[in-house]
């Protein structure tokens, strides 16, 4: 019954045909990778974007989209984690202590999602942008010091890795851990319920709150949205929303396109096109915004 | 790690060594636990996709709208269906930071780290959950 309904939900540009062309196979593919590649150079992820534009221009339910989303978000954490293990980014410790909460988010945002008026996904997708967007114009390079021996350390959270732009070894002691559990658990509800890795939030707040290294925040966010993502896609499965024709494009696309994004920011000044980025955030998110009032801009699907 | 301090302290810096040294290096053995976890599952999930999609391709086949019961993917894959290798290669791919976990809270009680073994095991009772909420 579920997945008779969820199928029902997908509508494609074509019509009502339940079989999706060739082509739309591939401009998905596209859309993902594209997707991927700004989300990667903008290191929010790609399902910041993959979301709105399955959404807004392929006319795909945002339910399926966003489940499309999490498996992808899943897949790519799976691919990345293994590197950022390697390179001792990685803090397990601390993702274990923080992934508590946010799992238990992922899955609340999860079930809101299954349940919520489409309305009011995109309005709430669509705010998550915009302040992304606004947040991208303000966010300084925060210092982080490295951590002094004797600074209290109770739950053993020190980590040190070292960083080959430097060739130093950085050291940390992760600092106001209840602020970070608690934020965690928040970045876990915007995950499960849109479809997002969550590290649009955890990273900054890892960085900022939690006075951890950006590279260690990447690495360890990288980690978490994979088991995050994980939590919410199960209740997506169970309610027939994973559909294999969105979701193996999306799979494929975000590896490909990460990627090529990976590839990307260590060639291209990405402060350079911050400003191109912020304009992309704002107009998806304000088209996500204006159809939650029942606006459609020219040139998007209905 | 140097720590700059002088040698007038000799037994706060000795705590902090202990208290240190042994970390890193059961870190490092969760780290090669959870690594292995994932880079194999990964390479595992890829090379059934790929075959999954080798066989939409020769079969002509195009891709399910929804993955159906695991007990109906079964039978797809045994009937040699490309659609169900096709989920397989999807389940998998969310199954593994599960196995992960696991793999992980293994290697914290290996490391006799109760602590973060407990917190390993709420993820997984979460995690738990989740896939309770799929099953039912």
């Amino acid at each position: 019954m579920a997945i008779a309904d969820a199928a029902s939900r997908l509508v494609l540009p074509l019509g009502q045909e339940t079989r999706l062309d060739l082509d739309v196979t591939v401009g998905l593919g596209l859309a993902a990778a594209g997707a991927a590649v700004l989300g990667s150079m903008l290191g929010l992820g790609g399902g910041v974007f993959l979301v709105p534009l399955f959404t807004l221009f392929f006319g795909i339910d945002a339910r399926i989209a966003i489940a499309a989303s999490a498996v992808s978000v899943v897949t790519n954490s799976v691919a990345g984690s293994s590197v950022h293990l390697r390179s001792g980014f990685t803090n397990v410790r601390l993702a274990m202590l923080l992934q508590v909460t946010t799992a238990v988010g992922a899955i609340a945002g999860a079930l809101i999602a299954v349940d919520a008026d489409l309305a009011v996904l995109n309005g709430v997708f669509g705010a998550v942008l915009i302040a992304s967007a606004i947040s991208m114009l303000i966010r300084r390079q925060a210092v982080v010091p490295n951590a002094p021996p004797d600074a209290p350390d109770p739950l053993r959270l020190r980590a040190e890795y070292i960083d080959p732009a430097t060739g130093r070894t950085v050291a940390y002691i992760p600092r106001r851990l209840r602020a970070g559990v608690g934020a965690s658990g928040v970045a876990g509800v915007l995950s499960g319920m849109l479809g997002i890795g969550g590290g649009a939030v955890q990273v900054p707040t890892m960085n900022l709150l939690m006075r951890v290294p950006v590279k260690a925040a990447a690495g360890t966010s990288t980690f978490m949205v994979g088991m995050t993502a994980v939590a919410s896609a199960f209740v997506f499965y169970a309610d027939g929303l994973i559909d294999p024709r969105v979701v193996v494009p999306a799979m494929v696309g975000i590896f490909l396109g990460a990627r090529i994004g990976s590839q990307l920011t260590r060639r291209v000044r990405t402060q350079d096109l911050v400003v191109v980025f912020v304009l992309i955030l704002l107009y998806l998110g304000a088209s996500l915004l204006l159809r939650a009032f029942g606006v459609t801009l020219p040139g998007q699907s209905e | 790690m140097s720590t700059g301090r002088p040698s007038t302290d000799p037994p706060t810096s000795a705590v902090a060594a202990n208290s240190v040294e042994p970390s890193v290096a059961d870190a490092r053995l969760v780290t090669q636990t959870a690594t292995a976890v994932l880079g194999g599952g990964f390479q595992l999930g890829i090379a059934i996709l790929t075959l999954g999609l080798i066989l939409s391709i020769v079969q002509r086949e195009p891709l399910a709208q929804s993955i159906p019961s695991l007990g109906e993917v079964g039978r797809a894959v045994a009937d040699g269906n490309a659609a169900g290798v096709i989920d397989v290669a999807i389940l998998w791919m969310i199954a593994v930071p599960v196995m992960a976990a696991l793999a992980i809270a293994v290697a914290f009680f290996r490391v006799r780290e109760w602590l973060f073994m407990t917190f390993t095991l709420l993820v997984l009772a979460v995690l738990g959950v989740s896939i309770g909420i799929a099953i039912a």
